[in-house]
């Protein structure tokens, strides 16, 4: 058990030094904090709501950029795994394909954590220059990006183990990403009362399997609860967020287990 | 005890959709036994179905029927493979990591301690003369100084088994010769080693016995002492006759 518990904490690390030191990854965190900068000017856009466009659109530029560390941290180091065949040489060492991909999938969550974090502290640092006020429900908004990216971790790298190539998984990745935005509205089609039977049933099957994003997503709180974060649906949220990172990495185990290098 | 043994090992490789499936033999009913402490030269033009021999072995492939046992263990199971190391052709490493760090990586991988594999990553790294470029980047190392990381890797764990593939591939006359005292060395410490190569003049100075493989077949299986004159001409005359 702490045998195991070493290699995946090696895995872990080896994955996030690979990803931290990679060119491409620093270009986008140098490019996302530009961005983000972008919103200072953004707000001027917005008289009378400046405080609100400079919050909102910071919080929405660090989770677009901390999908994208995601997609490309996954690919950058897949793409060395299997189309360079490195793993070839790891997975002939004591260690589980599972162990080994569980290993991956931390070191990915590390990396977007620590890239999330400085991106929301540039942006608290620039409300600040604004003389922005910013509540406690500023943390469940930062949570929630942070269990959107885990949860995105989770079905990229599915994705990615799953196909046949890692283009294909990646552009299936994407997609997923942006129709977990839009699944709450499956919600009004099943609770419709004029829906069809078979309808309801199937957008419940759509529901249950693509990720609600809107679960995760606290930034009203931001205006309208003062301050005050909703515990109980903050830890429902992020039971939700877990569980279902858990289910795409068992999956993508499963199917890595299977996988013919 | 056979370090391996195969029996009846087939391989056919699927591609293609289900409405217009390709299937391509890659092994068919390999019998193979390799006593420990042996040298095996595995020989055979391209495609032979080498490569896929040895990552059956690996645990890298199932095969479609058959059996492999690798030091008397299905090495599918991950603990199984605690005393084998392999070197593949090319091999190829992370590029923002360091030789320390991806050997220090593999020796806790080997369930070495922190401080135990970066002791023996730097004793590995000073046998293939690479010491000093321990902490640069692996993006700046050209394909021999990777060939060396790799055989550097193999030096981690006291393993029983060597799966070698091509290892003197890309290496200067100079490496070439110190890979060939490598294993070499290996072998005068009762290592087995299985040596796929296309260099027979290697093969048959470092192998005990070889195994020629041809279109997924093991055509040939005898003791290095038992070919008849020179062994490229023997191995061309084998090919030839089928």
């Amino acid at each position: 058990m702490r045998a195991s518990a070493e290699k995946l904490l090696a895995v872990a690390g080896n994955t996030f030094k690979e990803c931290v030191r990679h060119r491409i990854l620093n270009v986008l965190l140098i490019f996302a904090a530009a961005m983000i900068g972008g919103s200072f000017l953004i707000r001027e856009l917005a008289p009378g709501a400046e405080d609100r466009a400079l919050i909102d659109t910071g919080l929405a530029l660090t989770e677009l950029f901390g999908f994208l560390t995601v997609v490309l941290s996954l690919f950058i180091t897949s793409y060395e795994e299997f189309e360079m065949r490195n793993i070839w040489i790891t997975l002939t060492k004591p260690v589980s394909r599972r162990l080994f991909l569980a290993g991956k999938f931390l070191g990915i969550c590390l990396t977007v954590t620590i890239n999330t974090l400085l991106m929301l502290l540039l942006l608290l640092a620039l409300a600040g220059i604004n003389l922005t006020t910013v509540n406690l429900s500023f943390i469940a908004a930062s949570l929630g990006i942070l269990l959107t990216l885990y949860v995105s971790v989770g079905f990229t790298m599915l994705f990615m183990v799953a196909s046949t190539n890692l283009t294909t998984g990646t552009l299936f990745a994407v997609l997923f990403y942006l129709i977990g935005h839009l699944t709450q509205n499956l919600k009004a089609i099943i609770s419709g009362q004029k829906t069809a039977e078979a309808v309801k049933f199937t957008a419940t099957v759509f529901y249950y399997i693509l990720p609600d994003f809107a679960a995760f997503n606290f930034r009203e709180q931001l205006y309208l609860s003062a301050g005050s974060i909703h515990y109980p649906l903050l830890f429902k949220a992020s039971a939700y967020g877990l569980l279902y990172a858990l289910i795409c990495l068992l999956i993508a185990g499963f199917a890595f287990s299977k996988k013919e290098l | 005890m056979d370090a391996i043994k195969t029996k009846k090992l087939n391989k056919t490789y699927v591609s293609g959709h289900f409405w217009s499936r390709k299937r391509s033999v890659a092994l068919v009913n390999v019998d193979l036994a390799i006593k420990e402490k042996q040298v095996f030269g595995l020989l055979g033009l391209n495609g032979a179905g080498k490569t896929t021999l040895m990552k059956i072995l690996l645990g890298l492939v199932s095969p479609t029927s058959g059996k492999a046992l690798v030091l008397g263990r299905d090495i599918r199971e991950a603990s199984n493979r605690k005393y084998i190391a392999y070197l593949p052709e090319m091999p190829y490493f992370p590029r923002y990591l360091t030789p320390r760090e991806i050997l220090t990586f593999y020796g806790r991988l080997y369930e070495l301690s922190n401080s135990e594999s970066k002791t023996r990553a730097a004793e590995a790294l000073q046998t293939v003369g690479l010491y000093k470029r321990a902490d640069s980047k692996l993006r700046e190392f050209s394909k021999g100084m990777l060939q060396r990381v790799g055989i550097a890797s193999l030096l981690l764990n006291d393993s029983k088994l060597f799966f070698l593939d091509e290892p003197t591939y890309g290496l200067d006359p100079l490496a070439a010769k110190e890979m060939r005292d490598i294993i070499l060395g290996l072998k005068k410490k009762g290592k087995t080693i299985l040596l796929n190569s296309h260099q027979i003049n290697e093969v048959h100075r470092l192998c005990d016995r070889i195994g020629i493989l041809h279109d997924g077949r093991l055509i040939t299986d005898l003791p290095v002492s038992k070919v008849k004159g020179n062994m490229e001409d023997f191995f061309i005359r084998t090919v030839k006759k089928l």
